[in-house]
């Protein structure tokens, strides 16, 4: 045994008590006891046998989340996505003669086509540029037809779906909304076209906290006469009359006869009890869909109780609280009408009782008609894009509306606003229409400008590989990818379409910012 | 005894590094396999993750879910329903109301697809059938019921007449038929608790013999029909 006092190390001879080996151990002064081969074995052992017996603490522990914690607050979750309207024109409408489709983009910008007959404008592009004939609106977009231009004055013979934005739209509520619109080819009078957006907005999360999303069409499964692009939409509730989306929450039946109110929340309130009692042994750590279902059942079920004790509020005429008068005034709706109805969905949109609308307008296979009447139903639908805007400033709420139609029309003559007398698919379009009740939303500012995709100088929607918009699926996807960045929430677009559209085809794309 | 006795030659290292050959092993095998008291803890982690309540939610990979779980869709919720009861035929109006009301179910199962509609038309159809269930049992003498063999529709007392072994009987045989178990002792007494408050709300001082069996079958409706909207009845 010695002693190093330099650097402070004791040593000892030991023999090994078996063997008889004789080893030299060396101790450091300011070490503690030495940790044998026995010491972090048993160490180990307890915490392996304390891992052994209580596995299922141990997992409890290991989440972040308490099993019994089904019956917290019940999330909406379309929380941070504005309503998504879609005005669908059946039969093939003219919106490319109402916003005047532009040009590739180049490096400056876009310029005009070199004429424009075929799409009702007349010859030569010399009225992009003519007040008499077309006018700057949305912060310079600019369109055909000139607002309160006097009758028989050639800007009063085109661009009648402004006026009838303008018709209903308040200038407050003009100052806070953009537009943009989409060059796309879509078939005619057909209800194929995968234009329906719908499905996709669902899948980012937006969804309605009493009612499912709404619609006036009944045989596409989207609530308007077009297919679904990519995703497909839960089923709409289909809406004719303001008692169809009343109806729909309250109990009918033997339900509603047999029980009284009193008796029906008791019951609500026992299936939100054992649903909730059986929710948990569903809601498993590894089952996604068992915690999903039994948050969900628990939320519906108790939400049921809700409607069971009270009337929910899902019409507009009369309520002053959230301004469903408003909203009634801004459709010019008398009770028991269409237009209640027309109200009523954008009413329920906007409050988050639905996820998404849809309004399917017809009467729009319009070509040989006269463009009188043509013009008259541009108006027309003008008017329910303007309402819809109106009531989303009375209500102080965001709304992206997405008007699309299953082809066009096309025309023949040199002259500005001449009849549209076939159809003519080609001269495709769509519009996305976004209101922010806080400040009008942001459009990028670079050589896209207000359009995604273009027209080629034979007067109809790029369908080559220039365009990222080359069929209305894709012009559907850019629909949505504009929504999600006009909500502010575009990483979304990864999560429903990953991988959709190129990057570089993003650019031009996503117009809002 | 000769293994032991060449074990016993080996140097002491050698033992050593053959002991915790065959131990090691031998002691993680038990690990894995051993005292999990069917938890979902070690052997499980490939599950889906718990999802955060607050996040907008994810659209559902069901193949990526260890236990997925569906419930009833639109397509087969009434014939769900009727096998469970027992109802082979339901009246043309009652189906015309179920059609009408499909477009609040689901249509594909999807358990994310569950709202505040289609729970209430959930229960709706319920109703129907439960309503069918009791008329065509009130017909049947007791002995050839299958749901409500103990309870008396002739009681003049009406709902307040049901005894509770009729109660009992009555939720034993449902939740056999509908949640394809029995119920706990917790959900029974919840049952016949929530059936007393809410047959005593508006429960007139007497009845005469046909207001008291409209008062029974009501009763009779009341837990058949929470029974049957509950979630053990609707996922699959």
């Amino acid at each position: 045994m010695g002693r190093n006092q330099k650097t402070e190390i004791i040593e000892k001879q030991v023999r090994d008590r078996v063997t008889g080996e004789i080893r030299t151990a060396r101790f450091h002064a300011d070490h503690g006891r030495p940790t044998t081969r026995r010491d972090f074995l048993a160490s180990g052992a307890l915490g392996f046998v304390g891992y052994m017996m209580t596995p299922s603490v141990l997992s409890l522990l290991t989440h972040s989340k308490a099993y019994a914690q089904t019956s917290d607050t019940c999330v909406v979750p379309d929380a941070g996505l504005p309503l998504f309207c879609t005005v669908n024109l059946s039969g093939g409408a003219s919106l490319s003669s109402n916003y005047i489709p532009l040009g590739v983009a180049g490096t400056a910008g876009r310029d005009p086509i070199s004429t424009y007959t075929a799409l009702g404008l007349g010859a030569g592009n010399a009225f992009f540029q003519d007040a008499t004939r077309s006018q700057s609106l949305f912060q310079g977009v600019r369109m055909s037809g000139v607002l309160n231009a006097a009758a028989g004055t050639p800007g009063a013979t085109a661009g009648f779906f402004w006026r009838g934005v303008f018709e209903r739209a308040s200038t407050a509520t003009i100052d806070r909304t953009s537009l943009i619109a989409i060059c796309v080819t879509t078939n005619d009078d057909t209800s194929q076209n995968q234009l329906d957006a719908s499905g996709l907005v669902v899948a980012a999360g937006r969804s309605g906290e009493l009612l499912p999303n709404l619609g006036t069409n009944g045989n596409t499964g989207t609530g308007v006469n077009n297919r679904a692009a990519r995703i497909d939409p839960p089923a709409p509730l289909i809406v004719r009359g303001i008692a169809d989306i009343v109806n729909s929450l309250r109990p009918v039946g033997v339900l509603g006869t047999n029980l009284s109110e009193p008796r029906r929340r008791k019951l609500f309130e026992l299936v939100n009890s054992l649903s909730g009692t059986q929710a948990r042994t569903i809601a498993s750590p590894n089952s996604a869909t068992g915690q999903v279902l039994s948050k969900l059942v628990e939320c519906a079920t108790g939400k049921n109780v809700e409607l069971a004790s009270r009337s929910p509020v899902v019409d507009p005429n009369g309520d002053t609280v959230n301004g469903g008068s408003g909203v009634m005034t801004a459709f010019a709706a008398t009770a028991n009408s269409t237009a209640h109805a027309q109200a009523a969905m954008v009413y329920n949109g906007l409050l988050g009782n639905a996820s998404t609308i849809g309004y399917d307008l017809g009467g729009y296979d319009y070509h040989g008609s006269g463009r009188a009447n043509q013009n008259n139903q541009d108006q027309a639908a003008g008017r329910i894009v303007g309402s819809v805007l109106e009531s989303a400033r009375v209500m102080n709420r965001p709304v992206f509306i997405y008007v699309t139609t299953d082809g066009s029309v096309g025309s023949g003559s040199d002259t500005f606003g001449a009849d549209f007398n076939s159809d003519r698919g080609l001269g495709g379009m769509s519009y996305c229409i976004a209101y922010d009740p806080t400040a009008r939303p942001s459009v990028k500012s670079d050589r896209f400008g207000y359009q995604v995709g273009h027209y080629t100088n034979g007067q109809g929607a790029a369908t080559d590989a220039t365009t990222p918009v080359p069929n209305a699926e894709r012009a559907a996807a850019a629909a949505f990818a504009n929504y999600l960045a006009f909500a502010k929430q575009r990483t979304l677009l990864d999560r429903v379409l990953p991988g959709y559209f190129e990057t570089r085809q993003l650019d031009e794309v996503i117009r809002f910012e | 005894m000769k293994l032991l006795k060449n074990f016993r030659d080996l140097s002491l290292s050698k033992r050593r590094k053959l002991t915790a050959s065959i131990s090691l092993p031998a002691l993680a095998a038990v690990m894995i396999v051993g005292f999990q008291n069917c938890s979902p803890g070690m052997m499980e982690t490939k599950g889906a993750s718990v999802p955060d309540p607050n996040a907008n939610p994810a659209p559902l990979d069901i193949s990526q879910d260890t236990k997925p779980i569906t419930i009833v869709y639109s397509e087969n919720l009434l014939i769900s329903m009727q096998q469970m009861a027992g109802v082979t035929t339901v009246p043309a109006a009652k189906i015309t109301r179920f059609l009408s009301a499909k477009t609040k179910i689901t249509e594909t199962g999807k358990v994310d697809s569950v709202n505040a509609p289609m729970m209430s038309a959930i229960a709706n159809t319920a109703a129907d059938v439960c309503d069918e269930l009791i008329t065509r049992e009130r017909a049947l003498a007791a002995g050839d019921r299958r749901f409500l063999g103990l309870v008396d529709f002739t009681n003049i007392q009406g709902s307040a007449g049901i005894t509770e072994a009729a109660k009992d009987e009555v939720i034993r045989r449902m939740a056999r038929s509908f949640w394809g178990r029995n119920e706990s002792s917790a959900e029974r007494v919840l049952i016949k608790r929530m059936l007393d408050e809410a047959m005593a709300d508006g429960r007139p001082a007497s009845f005469t013999a046909t207001t008291a069996a409209t008062d029974t079958a009501n009763a009779m409706l009341f837990v058949c029909t929470s029974m049957m909207s509950s979630l053990d009845a609707i996922k699959m």
